[in-house]
Order: structure tokens, then C-alpha cells, then sequence
């Protein structure tokens, strides 16, 4: 069982020239018949970054002073974990043909999607950090924390996905399903609002869902400027493990018949 | 793990569960009512395949080969067994798969090679021989949407078999390129196996397979039912396909004209199927409908048994136009109707011509060269000539002389030409005779030879022939080819003048008085040098002297066995009846034999008919 895992590693590493090109290709094709290209990564969040901005420093509509900094610094990780969520399902099926006529270990579509996607994000991300450094906000030195945070979320995304995709190959309704549920997470998770302002039954069910672990995390980090406190440095780093785990069992468990279900 | 094997199958199996319809019930949503099956694709496969190998896997749709080539690639995991590789795997189950539309082909064919595990730095190596293999240099940077199927397919085949893996799997990938991209990927994949790398082809194209691969199996029903030399694996499975009652059916039923014919053959056979004329009439109409060829030649024939010579003239010709030389000899008789042949031809409708009688063999061949169209027609009726020849038709060695002369049928050979003749003139053919003597005479298409022509006139003259008497009598007077001798050549000269007066002297025999023995003997005696055999005979019957009568025999003898049929055909009466000589009637078939032999059908019937 172990042995073979180990060797199912090392041909991961062995394929990681088709990491590579697969993460290219997601990274440089997908802008490829464009005039400007790769430039649109950096184009698109600068754009967000405008448009929350003027919205929400004009309008005011939240009692959340330096609301679009608030909003900003969840924004970009939230967007991440819920695209990876919507794609997930559909990471082996899309790819069917791939699958189906040639051989590379599998999990390596996976890791590629979920690599180039947290690429996309950090971009993102990093553009509205100088941002708001540069609007005069203090920002503290709690932000040098936030690396360790973003490889556990990356690390937690990826045990979802793993899991997601798997199952999707034998229920495509997985897909529907789960497409349906990411709405959910929008209001379930403190994006809009302080994790402080919720109570009752609605606050635990906030506290079951794992996404408000990291949001809240950046929250502390950057809005905040404070460390987050250990109890949500333990979740962000246990919910990973658990996600991880589940999800290699399940996708070794379930990748033997891909080929022939697709 | 034996060194020499690249890689080892043992005991593999794979099975589906699929759904299949169970009855006709419907469920109350009104869909049909499904049960899930097993499906056994392998059934315990064990296979050896060594480095430097070229395997073909042959098998029917649906027989399994590509589940087990996928399993091979490691895409699939069989249910049970083991299967162990050494060295690197590149798989190409479907060329234009992993193409980014909007990069350009260059990008494409790194990221390409990345997705078959090599790093940038190895595919910099490689660039430049991939992007000349394939033959796009031009458009190599532009992208690959803007690419026909052709050229995409072309620029993954060379990366496919550009990039350095030590097993190569192709699935059907062949059909990509044209022709002369095809032949390089042959040439490519026997170079590869030279190498010691070794290469797996799936592919339904037999004759590609048969000259690449160095050994195939055949998948049927999940097992290996045959393994070995490609070529023998091949042919094997051809003529399963051809052959297989159930594929035919099915073919011949969805319309292929060659299946219909073939079903049509089972049915005139009782081979796997009841015999039934109705059925069989129904598929060569199918088929000749169809245009196939041979069943309309079969159906032509049917209609003409029926009288519908119009309707059969239409098979024909369609068949013929096509190329089939049967139809285009019935073409030609039935549109003449009236040649000597017709026996012949009707004869070949019922296919009873004797395949190895030289007579036969020789009308059939005239019958081909009269009636060809094409180069390759006449090269077919030399064929059959040379054929007839062999067998030791007179004037099948003529005719393929002459052929090999004119370059006919064949290209020119005088060498052969030469043989040909020799053998004819051996024998005593006249016109072989005379022409190797011109031949040798005018030193053009062999070198001069005086002599040889000299001693081949002299044999013509012997046998009769007036003008060369004449040559003969004056190569002795001049002593051309041969010493001067006067006494001969006047006796030649005279020769000459009296077969110039044969029928004269044949009608001054005619008149004179019966009972005058003597003057009839005499002007007989004058006839003999032209060695026709009628005269011979009347002056046998005329002659007591038993002295004479043996000197006739033997001229008769002679001319006879120089090939002439009216001699032989005498000569075998005369043994038959014992008037002149002693009675023997195995001389007399003995002669008959003889003529038959060099090709005379009159000789053969009388034969016929004594036996």
C-alpha cells in the first residue's frame, strides 16, 4: 500500500515536465488569441480593485470603516477556493479525451488546475496588496504571515478538488450539485460582513463551514493587521490534513476507472 | 524480468459492466428496461514482447485490441494480472490530442513533448528535426486552428516518433498525411525497431501492418488466436475476415458489393449456409447491381442462360470496362456472334476448357490477343501463349517468338525470341523455319550466320518449301553457308521448277488414263519434292514396289514429324486400316498423340474419339 504510493510519487515527480506544460498551457493559452495576452491577468483585478473602491468608498453603504480594504484582502483567497470548488468536479471529465489516450499520473491534472488558478489569484492578490500599501492604509508586519495561510488554503483546495473530481467521474450530478452549493458559501462565509457581527445559529453554522477559517485569517492579517490567533492557525492547518488524506484515499481509490467511465 | 523483453504480460484481464436492454418492457416513464452485464474484453492474456520488436495487434471492432493497448499505455488498469515495462512509454492513442488551437505549432510541439515527460532543454534538441519530419516548416508559427487535419496530424507524429522513448504505442494513426508522409512513417517505425526501441501498431490496415510490423497477434473474444511473423498472422486473418460467414452477412447486408458476391458463393456452396439457388440468384443480382466484378460476369452468364442476351451484354460490359478479361472476351464474341471461336467461348462460360491442353490453351490465348484492349491484356495473352509453348504448342512457340520479337505482350527479347524458335524450327514449324533463316541471312536482331541460315533453309526446302529451294540452289551454286556444288544446286533448280508445277502436274495426273500406271507414277514422282502429303498418299496407293512404298513412308514420316497434320492424320489411317502397311493401331495413336501434342485439335478430337 505504502510502497506503491511511494512509487506513485515518484512518477509524479517523474511527470513534473507535464506539470509544467500543462500549467502553461492554462496560464499562456487561455489569453493566447488576445492582443495583449498574458497582460489581462494583471488587467482583470486592477479593474476589481477600481470598481471596489470607488464603490465602496463613495456609496458607504457597510458600517465596516475601510470597507474595500476589508472586502479586498478575502476577496482574492474566497475567489480562489470557490472557483476551484465550481471547477473541481469537472477537472477529470473535462479533460476525457487526455484521459483516455494517454498515460501520466493522474492527480497531475489536478494539481496543474488548482497550480495555475492560485498563480491567477496570487497576481491578483499582490497587485491589491500594493494597492492598499500604497492608499496609505498601515499595513503591520502580521502580512509576512500570510505565505504560511495561503499554502495551507492551496494545500486544503487541492484535498477538495482530488475529492471532487474523482467522484464526478462516476456522478456527473456531483457537478450540479456542487455548483449549486458554492452559492451558498457566499453569504456562509464572513465576506461582507465581521465575523464579530454574527450570532446564534447562523454563527455556528458560519463556523462549520471551513472557507471562513482562511477569510477570517486575512481578515486578521490585513485588515486587522494582527496575527490570526491560534485557534484559526489550528483549523487552517488541520482542515488541510483532513481534505489532503480524504482526498488521496478517494482518488486512488476511484482513478483505476477513469479511462473507461469517461 | 528476461533483459531481452521490453515488456511482460502475465495473465491480464479486463471486463465491462455495461448496460444492455432487457426485453421489451417498458418502465412506467416509459424507457426501456435495462440490465447491467459483464462483458469479458480480455480473458487472460499472457504475452512476451521483445525490445526491437514491430507488434501488429489485429482484431475485429469490439474485440478488445485497444482496451488491451490501453492497458499496455497504462491509461486503463486491467481487472487482474501484471504487466511489467523496462524503459520509457509514449503512447499515441489519438494524434491532434493535447494541441492548443491558439498556440502556434512551435509552442505546441514543447508543450507536446512536455505532456510526454520530456524537459524544455531536451525538446531544444529536438525542435528542429521534429518541424522538418514533419513538413510545415512554413507554417510552423503560425496557429495550430489554422491548420488542416492533415498537417496537425502530421506535426504530432513527428513529435510522436520524433521524441525518444524506448516502447511506442500507435493506435490508428496512419491514416493521417498523404502518401508519401505514410511511406516515411513506415520507413520510420522499421528504422526505430532496428534501433532495439520497440513499436505497437494498432491498425485495421492489413497491408501496412504486413510490411512494418516483424510479428502480430490476433485479438478475438479477449484471447491471442494467433501469434507470429506478421506476414503469416496477416494473411491468416485476412482470410478469417474474408472468409467468416457472420461478417460477410453482415457486410452484404449493409451493401458491399464484394460481401454480396461472397454470400452469394456460400449460398451456391452450402458453405456455412443451407444451399439455396434463390438466395444465391438474389446476392450475384445484389451484387452485380452493385457493380462487383465477377458477379457480374456471373450474372451475365445466368441472363444468357435464360436468352436475355441484351440484359447479359450490359453485365458484361460494364465488367469489362472495368477491366475483367472474361467479360471482355464474351463482349467481343457475343457483339461479333459469329466467330470460330464460339465453341470455345461457350466452352469457357461452362468452364470446361482444359486448363492444361495446349490446343485449348492456344485458341484461348489467340482468343485473349484478339480481343485485348489494353497493354495489360496482351501481356495476359502472352502469359497464356508461353503457357501453351510449355506445353508444346507449335504454334504457341511461334506466336510467343513473334512476340517477344514485336515486344507484345512482353518486352522485346531476341535471346528468347531465338530459343523460341530454335525449338519451333526443331520440330519442323515452317514459318519458324524460314523466319530464323531470314534472320540469321540478315544478321539484324542476331548476329549473321550464314551457316545456320543455310542449314535452316536447306530444312525448309526438304520440307517443301519452293522458295527456299530456289535460296538453297543458289547458296550451292555460290557456295553461300555452305561448299559450292553444282550438281546439287541444279538438282535444287529443278526441284524449284517442279514445285512450281505441282498443280499442274496434280491435274495432269487427274486426266491421264487411270490404267496408265506408269505415266501417273512418273508425274507423281515429280510432285514429291513440294512433299505434300496428298500426293504422296495417292502415289502410295498406286506404287507395288515395296521399295518405293517405304521411301514414301518415310517422306510422309518426315513431313509428319516436322509438324504437319495432314501428314500425321494420313500416316494414322494408314497404320489404322493395314491396306498398305502392316496393321498397327499403336503407331496410329501414337501419331494421333504426337499431333495433338503440338497443338492440332483436329488430331486431339480423332484421338478423342478413338478412346
Amino acid at each position: 500500500m505504502f510502497a506503491s504510493f511511494k512509487t506513485e510519487l515518484r512518477e509524479m515527480y517523474e511527470s513534473r515536465n507535464v506539470l509544467r506544460a500543462l500549467i502553461r498551457k492554462d496560464l499562456f493559452g487561455r489569453y493566447k488569441n488576445s492582443a495583449i495576452g498574458f497582460a489581462w491577468h494583471f488587467i482583470i483585478p486592477i479593474v476589481m480593485m477600481v470598481v471596489y473602491y470607488v464603490v465602496f468608498q463613495t456609496v458607504r453603504a457597510n458600517a465596516i470603516p475601510d470597507f474595500w480594504v476589508f472586502l479586498a484582502s478575502g476577496l482574492f483567497p474566497f475567489n480562489f477556493m470557490m472557483t476551484n470548488l465550481n471547477r473541481g468536479p469537472g477537472m477529470i471529465v473535462t479533460n476525457g479525451p487526455m484521459v483516455k489516450k494517454m498515460y501520466f499520473p493522474r492527480a497531475i491534472l489536478i494539481i496543474s488546475e488548482v497550480l495555475s488558478s492560485f498563480i491567477i489569484m496570487l497576481i491578483g492578490y499582490s497587485i491589491i496588496l500594493v494597492a492598499i500599501a500604497l492608499s496609505g492604509y498601515p499595513l503591520t508586519w502580521a502580512v509576512l504571515f500570510l505565505p504560511v495561510i495561503l499554502v495551507l488554503m492551496l494545500v486544503f483546495v487541492l484535498g477538495y478538488s482530488l475529492i471532487l473530481s474523482a467522484i464526478t467521474v462516476y456522478m456527473r450530478d456531483i457537478q450540479y450539485l456542487v455548483n449549486s452549493l458554492s452559492m451558498v458559501f457566499y453569504f456562509l462565509t464572513p465576506m461582507y460582513f465581521s465575523l464579530s457581527d454574527v450570532s446564534g445559529i447562523f454563527g455556528t453554522i458560519i463556523l462549520i463551514n471551513p472557507f471562513t477559517y482562511y477569510v477570517e485569517s486575512f481578515h486578521q492579517m490585513i485588515y486587522h493587521g494582527v496575527l490570526p490567533d491560534a485557534m484559526l492557525v489550528g483549523m487552517c492547518a488541520l482542515i488541510p490534513v483532513l481534505f489532503l488524506v480524504a482526498g488521496i484515499i478517494v482518488f486512488r481509490r476511484l482513478k483505476r476507472g477513469f479511462a473507461e467511465r469517461l | 524480468m528476461d533483459p531481452s523483453n521490453a515488456i511482460e504480460i502475465r495473465n491480464i484481464s479486463k471486463s465491462f459492466k455495461i448496460t444492455v436492454a432487457a426485453g421489451d418492457k417498458k418502465t412506467v416513464t416509459g424507457k426501456v428496461k435495462t440490465k447491467r452485464v459483464v462483458n469479458t474484453v480480455l480473458d487472460d492474456i499472457s504475452l512476451d514482447i521483445k525490445k526491437g520488436e514491430v507488434l501488429g495487434i489485429l482484431g475485429r471492432n469490439g474485440s478488445g485490441k485497444s482496451t488491451f493497448l490501453s492497458i499496455l499505455a497504462r491509461i486503463m488498469e486491467p481487472d487482474s494480472g501484471t504487466i511489467k515495462r523496462t524503459g520509457k512509454l509514449a503512447a499515441v492513442l489519438e494524434l491532434g490530442m493535447g494541441f492548443h488551437p491558439d498556440m502556434s505549432g512551435r509552442d505546441n510541439i514543447y508543450t507536446k513533448g512536455e505532456l510526454y515527460g520530456f524537459s524544455k532543454k531536451e525538446m531544444d534538441s529536438k525542435i528542429e528535426t521534429i518541424i522538418d519530419y514533419s513538413g510545415i516548416r512554413k507554417y510552423i508559427d503560425n496557429p495550430v486552428r489554422t491548420y488542416s487535419s492533415g498537417m496537425s496530424g502530421r506535426l504530432a507524429f513527428s513529435i510522436m516518433v520524433n521524441v525518444e522513448s524506448d516502447i511506442i504505442l500507435v493506435d490508428e494513426v496512419l491514416s493521417v498525411g498523404d502518401a508519401a508522409f505514410s511511406s516515411k512513417a513506415r520507413q520510420h517505425f522499421i528504422e526505430m525497431a532496428e534501433s532495439g526501441k520497440t513499436v505497437l501498431i494498432v491498425s485495421h490496415n492489413i497491408k501496412f501492418m504486413e510490411d512494418v510490423c516483424t510479428r502480430a497477434i490476433w485479438i478475438e473474444n479477449g484471447k491471442i488466436a494467433l501469434d507470429g511473423p506478421a506476414d503469416e498472422v496477416c494473411i491468416e486473418y485476412q482470410n478469417k475476415i474474408n472468409e467468416s460467414p457472420e461478417i460477410v452477412y453482415d457486410l452484404a447486408q449493409s451493401g458491399v458489393a464484394d460481401a454480396q458476391y461472397k454470400l452469394a458463393q456460400f449460398y451456391r456452396d452450402g458453405n456455412h449456409f443451407e444451399k439455396d439457388p434463390d438466395k444465391y440468384r438474389y446476392w450475384i443480382e445484389s451484387a452485380a447491381v452493385k457493380k462487383n466484378v465477377r458477379a457480374q460476369v456471373v450474372w451475365g452468364d445466368m441472363l444468357l442462360s435464360e436468352g436475355k442476351e441484351k440484359e447479359a451484354l450490359e453485365f458484361y460490359h460494364s465488367a469489362a470496362e472495368r477491366g475483367d478479361v472474361e467479360a471482355r472476351t464474351k463482349v467481343a464474341v457475343l457483339s461479333s456472334s459469329k466467330g470460330a471461336d464460339a465453341k470455345l467461348v461457350s466452352d469457357i462460360f461452362k468452364g470446361s476448357y482444359a486448363r492444361d491442353d495446349p490446343v485449348d490453351e492456344h485458341r484461348y490465348a489467340q482468343l485473349l490477343l484478339n480481343t485485348a484492349w489494353s497493354d495489360s491484356d496482351r501481356g495476359r495473352a502472352f502469359v497464356q501463349f508461353a503457357k501453351a509453348a510449355d506445353d508444346g504448342n507449335l504454334q504457341s512457340m511461334y506466336q510467343v517468338a513473334l512476340m517477344c520479337r514485336d515486344g507484345i505482350g512482353t518486352s522485346r527479347d531476341y535471346h528468347m525470341m531465338e530459343g523460341w524458335l530454335e525449338r519451333a524450327a526443331n520440330i519442323g514449324h515452317m514459318g519458324a523455319i524460314t523466319l530464323l533463316a531470314d534472320i540469321y541471312a540478315q544478321g539484324r536482331l542476331l548476329p549473321k550466320d550464314v551457316h545456320r541460315s543455310f542449314d535452316l533453309s536447306l530444312r525448309a526446302a526438304e520440307l517443301g518449301n519452293r522458295d527456299f529451294m530456289y535460296r538453297v540452289a543458289v547458296a550451292y551454286r555460290d557456295g553461300n553457308g555452305t561448299d559450292k556444288d553444282t550438281e546439287k544446286a541444279a538438282k535444287w533448280f529443278s526441284s524449284y521448277e517442279l514445285a512450281g508445277m505441282y498443280d499442274q502436274l496434280i491435274v495432269a495426273e487427274r486426266f491421264a488414263d487411270p490404267s496408265d500406271k506408269d505415266l501417273r507414277a512418273e508425274l507423281l514422282e515429280k510432285t514429291l519434292c513440294s512433299m505434300n502429303p496428298e500426293s504422296i498418299c495417292e502415289y502410295l496407293e498406286l506404287t507395288d514396289s515395296a521399295e518405293k512404298r517405304d521411301q514414301l513412308i518415310g517422306l510422309l514420316r518426315r513431313i509428319a514429324t516436322a509438324g504437319n497434320t495432314a501428314a500425321i492424320l494420313r500416316l494414322s489411317e494408314i497404320y489404322a486400316d493395314g491396306k498398305l502397311v502392316e496393321r498397327n493401331e499403336e503407331e496410329s495413336k501414337g501419331w494421333l498423340s504426337y499431333g495433338s501434342k503440338i497443338g492440332s485439335a483436329r488430331c486431339r478430337d480423332r484421338l478423342g474419339m478413338l478412346q
